[in-house]
């Protein structure tokens, strides 16, 4: 037979290769640690939006994309309340003076740089030929001279003109003033809503002031650890201002809050669910053995493995997902499998409990399931997703660690007196009686309950909800999450996570399409169905744009400059000036350094986001978007534009990787399939391979029972299945001389699991992906013996 | 953001406005034995429902050395709002409720600002509510107050703006008046200053049906 051959051959290796058995085990560990060792310093990633893959079609649009959110979710904001204005001013003060000079941020910002106003006006008046609005280009396109030299009166005779008359004889119509005014209106400088009081920016709401203090992470801060990060330093002066200033209210705005709260968050619940899982194990291994040398022996292998595990991700990936960590500390139960397997045998009271006799008897099942398990993670190293790549590799060679341990060193271990009343072994005994007392039915009851569980599975399974949304992966905590609304609601920004970004082979082609672009969000925000946007284009027009403005001002305006001027009470030297000032202007375009020199507001720098890979790109970020649906529609027709539509993409990546993990799982199945088919006959595999097949199906109808979605993270624990489920329905067929030693080691690996997954079940970062893998690692425990070959059948 | 409110304060600041007299009014500041002159002016000036009247514009650009002058008409409507119609040289219309500020510019442009998206605009038209409806608390929380009650003459209300970011474009405000507003004078930081006098003012118990209108 096939599979005697198998067996035969693994247990005839074991035996030839008994002296190099120590030396493999060392040399594979020591490799690897040495490898770990060489490899520089391992970095751990907490980013949430690393562990996505990228979103845009165009790679280079995704670069583009990539570098404009690392600016934009480098920053965060603190707002401090109180119904006394100098209460939250002091208050600011404190904080901000508290966050300075802290290594990891690059700035934090209160006092308003009243230079910016003065600057602002001088940079308009100097590129008034250069720079004006697209509805005073229209005015002068349409000749409407007589309007702009009202208008200009109007200002001049209104209050408070003071600074847009600073230059009145080389702009008798205002043209700086419009453009200024048009900039101030576009919220590029900032939030409309908060302005400035007493030198900083404050706002007020619902009967408080809201003093604003902005901080901005050096480059790379979202991904420090927790430790050394900027959050948990405003969040404890944040406590003693609370202290100090009754009334005192904190409202906290940005990305690096969300990064550091799952990352303390994923920090605390590996710490928990490894205390659990274990103290819950030893209690177990203790129980059953009433030795300390299984326990100790399995602990080790445990910790050995999740070291090797570590050691190999950090060599393959340099980098490694915070939640790699969390998912693999998981394998503290599967990796326990093999030790388990082994040492089950020490308590059998019917057979030689010397290692090498018990090695002969587990060797061919534990490796079967090694190659199972292994064939179903190989296979997640071609997932288009960095996290299940991870995890792949992290679990393999953790897995791999254990099996040598088990294989490599068990067997050198003296086992211990048997004990005296085996009382495990007796209540799976009775267990399994009651799995015989189900064959023994009649078979047209025992196939109506099969069809009944059938019928009950497919109820659930039509029931199935696949949604998948960010919350899948982060639940935001209730007090963030308020915070976050608060902060919106006050400074009323309208970011709606839509936006554009624009390419173009050099910076003039990626403006003119920005000007395409926002002549026709202009129409957009006259019919109501924008709010506004945000551009660089509205500062720094195209070269083309700005030849244009500057051949209108020429023909248009200055020939009825002179008449203004005598009104405005100027004399004919001065038009002479005026005349002479534009032609000494011809050719000077204004240039991006310029507006870098400006330094308007950091999100204003960010939206240039330049040179990518050869090409140019820049963003403009859409406000209080009221039909996504027409705005998609409006920029697919227009070249080098792609909408971006944050939240949305996001379910649809989600959605798209859970297609791409299910195909996985199947050909995980299939692969398996193959293995066993090879091993064994095609019955008995048809018969194996059923049981991790059946226990995926009647989870997934649990989950659908329950009402909780199938989405990716669930369909990470599917992924898990094939695996285990097989293992234990090997474990089962090789040992089915000796059922209730072969239950007590399955029974054993299945509370090591499901004590590590289900602790993972009542976590917040993979709540669903924990209560996966226990529904279906119990399911195939329970569905397993029914499978197995049974005595004399 | 930022000094845009400032900028906006000065469209709106035509409604403000205050005066000149012999002896300046910011050498009295408002004492314990002004202030029961004060809080009764303010009572009568709450009790003028709608007032409303012709004004003159002099603005002086002292850049220019030069004055310009505007004539129109205003309305204030206590609680509901300010009415500023400029009609000659250039007409134009700004129209201030609680909920939002619309101004018409000479070429029939019309522009429209809702408060509920500007608090600064709120801040600024509770103020300027404050002074022409005679709420003193209100006038007292943004302003240094000075005042010389009339004892028989024109009284005189003078305003210095607490906040250093308003003070750096405002320098003050006075008001002349007797039983109606006269006369206001805003003096601009940068030396500028522009005078309103009102004439024909009257008072009404309440708006017109289509005055009630033009603040919808």
């Amino acid at each position: 037979m096939k599979k005697s051959f198998f067996a035969s051959s693994c247990i005839g290796l074991w035996e030839r290769s008994r002296r190099l058995h120590l030396p493999a085990w060392i040399g594979f560990h020591l490799l690897l640690f040495a490898g770990f060792a060489l490899g520089g310093r391992p970095a751990v990633d907490s980013d949430l939006s690393s562990i996505l893959p990228q979103s845009s079609p165009a790679a280079s649009v995704g670069r583009a994309e990539k570098k404009l959110s690392a600016e934009l979710n480098g920053s965060f904001s603190v707002l401090l309340g109180h119904r006394d204005f100098r209460a939250a001013r002091q208050a600011a003060s404190a904080l901000a003076a508290g966050l300075r000079g802290h290594p990891s941020l690059a700035a934090v910002s209160l006092e308003v740089d009243d230079s910016l106003p003065g600057r602002l006006q001088e940079f308009f008046f100097q590129n008034r030929y250069r720079c004006l609005p697209p509805e005073t280009l229209q005015d002068l396109e349409a000749g409407r001279i007589d309007l702009l030299a009202a208008e200009a009166f109007q200002v001049v005779s209104s209050p408070l003109s003071v600074g847009a008359l600073r230059h009145i004889e080389l702009d008798p119509f205002l043209l700086a003033h419009r453009s200024l005014q048009r900039f101030l209106g576009s919220g590029l400088a900032g939030s409309l809503s908060v302005g400035v009081k007493d030198g900083v920016l404050a706002a007020e709401h619902e009967g408080r002031w809201y003093v604003l203090v902005g901080c901005r992470l050096e480059e790379g801060g979202v991904n420090t650890r927790t430790r050394g990060h900027a959050v948990p330093v405003v969040y404890s002066l944040a406590e003693r201002l609370q202290k100090e200033i009754p009334g005192l209210e904190l409202v906290y705005t940005g990305v690096p809050f969300h990064a550091f709260q799952s990352a303390s968050q994923a920090q605390r619940e590996i710490a928990l669910i490894s205390v659990a899982a274990t103290a819950i194990l030893i209690c177990i291994v203790a129980l059953l053995f009433f030795s300390l040398m299984p326990l100790g022996a399995t602990f080790l292998t445990m910790g050995l493995g999740i070291a090797a595990g570590l050691a190999a991700s950090f060599l393959a990936f340099r980098q490694v997902h915070l939640f790699t960590i969390v998912f693999g500390t998981s394998l503290i139960g599967i990796s326990v499998d093999y030790a388990v397997v082994f040492f089950a045998e020490w308590l059998n009271p019917r057979e030689p409990r010397l290692g090498p006799a018990i090695i002969r008897r587990t060797l061919p099942g534990i490796t079967i399931g090694l190659l199972s398990t292994l064939l179903s993670y190989l296979i997640l190293l071609f997932a288009p997703f960095p996290l299940l790549r991870q995890m792949a590799v992290f679990s393999s060679v953790g897995l791999a660690s254990t099996f040598l341990s088990v294989v490599c060193v068990f067997p050198r271990l003296r086992p211990p007196r048997l004990p005296r009343r085996n009382i495990p072994i007796r209540v799976l005994e009775a267990l399994l009686a009651a799995y015989d007392r189900f064959f023994a039915m009649r078979s047209w009851l025992r196939w109506s309950l099969l069809a009944l569980a059938g019928a009950a599975a497919l109820v659930g399974l039509a029931r199935v909800r696949p949604v998948n949304e960010l919350r899948a992966i982060y639940r935001v905590s209730p007090r963030l999450a308020a915070s976050e609304a608060k902060a919106a609601a006050i400074l009323e920004l309208g970011a709606s996570g839509l936006y554009c970004i624009l390419r173009g082979a050099d910076s003039e082609e990626v403006l003119r399409r920005e000007e395409a672009l926002t002549a026709r969000l202009d129409r957009e925000v006259a019919e109501g169905r924008l709010g506004g946007y945000l551009a660089t284009s509205t500062l720094l027009p195209s070269h083309a744009r700005q030849e244009l403005t500057y051949r209108l001002v020429g023909s248009a305006l200055l020939p009825r400059a002179g008449g203004q001027l005598a009104a405005l009470g100027f004399d004919a030297g001065a038009l002479a000036q005026l005349w002479e000032d534009y032609r000494r202007q011809a050719g000077a375009y204004l240039e991006s350094a310029q507006l870098r020199e400006l330094s308007v507001s950091p999100l204003a720098g960010s939206l240039w986001i330049g040179e990518v890979q050869g090409e140019s790109f820049s963003a403009v970020l859409l406000l209080r978007v009221r039909d996504a649906a027409s705005l998609a529609a409006m920029v697919g027709g227009l070249p080098g534009a792609t909408l971006v539509n944050k939240t949305a993409e996001l379910g649809q990546t989600l959605q798209r990787l859970s297609s791409i993990a299910l195909l996985l799982i199947a050909a995980a199945y299939a692969l398996i399939f193959l293995g066993l088919w090879r091993l064994y006959d095609l019955p008995t595999a048809g018969k194996l391979i059923a049981v991790p097949v059946a226990a995926s199906l009647l989870t997934v109808a649990i989950l659908g029972y329950a009402g909780l979605p199938l989405n990716l993270f669930a369909i990470v624990g599917l992924i898990l299945i094939p695996g285990i489920g097989s293992d234990y329905a090997v474990f089962y067929e090789e040992g089915h001389e000796r059922r209730s030693v072969t239950m007590l080691a399955v029974t054993l690996s299945l509370a090591s699991t499901v004590t590590s997954f289900g602790a993972l079940a009542f976590s917040s970062l993979a709540g669903v992906f924990g209560l996966t893998v226990t529904l279906g690692v119990t399911l195939s425990f329970l569905l397993a013996p029914l499978a197995a070959r049974r005595l004399g059948a | 953001m930022r000094f845009r409110s400032l900028l906006l304060a000065a469209a709106l600041l035509p409604a403000a406005a205050g005066l000149a007299a012999a002896q300046s009014v910011f050498s009295s500041p408002l004492g314990p034995a002004t202030r029961p002159a004060l809080v009764e002016l303010c009572g009568r000036i709450a009790r003028q429902a709608v007032v409303q009247g012709s004004f003159t514009q002099v603005k002086h650009v002292s850049r220019l050395s030069k004055d310009f002058v505007s004539q129109g008409r205003f309305l204030f409507a206590g609680q509901r709002g300010i009415l500023w119609e400029v009609l000659a040289p250039f007409p134009s219309t700004t129209i201030m409720s609680r909920e939002r500020l619309v101004q018409r510019t000479p070429g029939g442009r019309q522009s429209v600002l809702e408060a509920g998206a500007n608090p600064v605009f709120r801040r600024f038209a509770d103020t300027l509510q404050a002074v022409f409806s005679g709420n003193l608390g209100a006038m007292e929380a943004e302003f240094d107050l000075f005042f010389l009650p009339g004892q028989g003459g024109p009284w005189r209300l003078g305003l210095v703006p607490r906040d250093q970011a308003m003070r750096a474009l405002i320098s003050s405000l006075q008001i002349t008046g007797e039983e109606y507003l006269r006369e206001v004078l805003l003096s601009e930081a940068g030396g500028d200053t522009v005078r309103y006098s009102f004439a024909e003012a009257r008072s009404a118990e309440a708006l017109t049906a289509d005055e009630e209108e033009l603040f919808r």
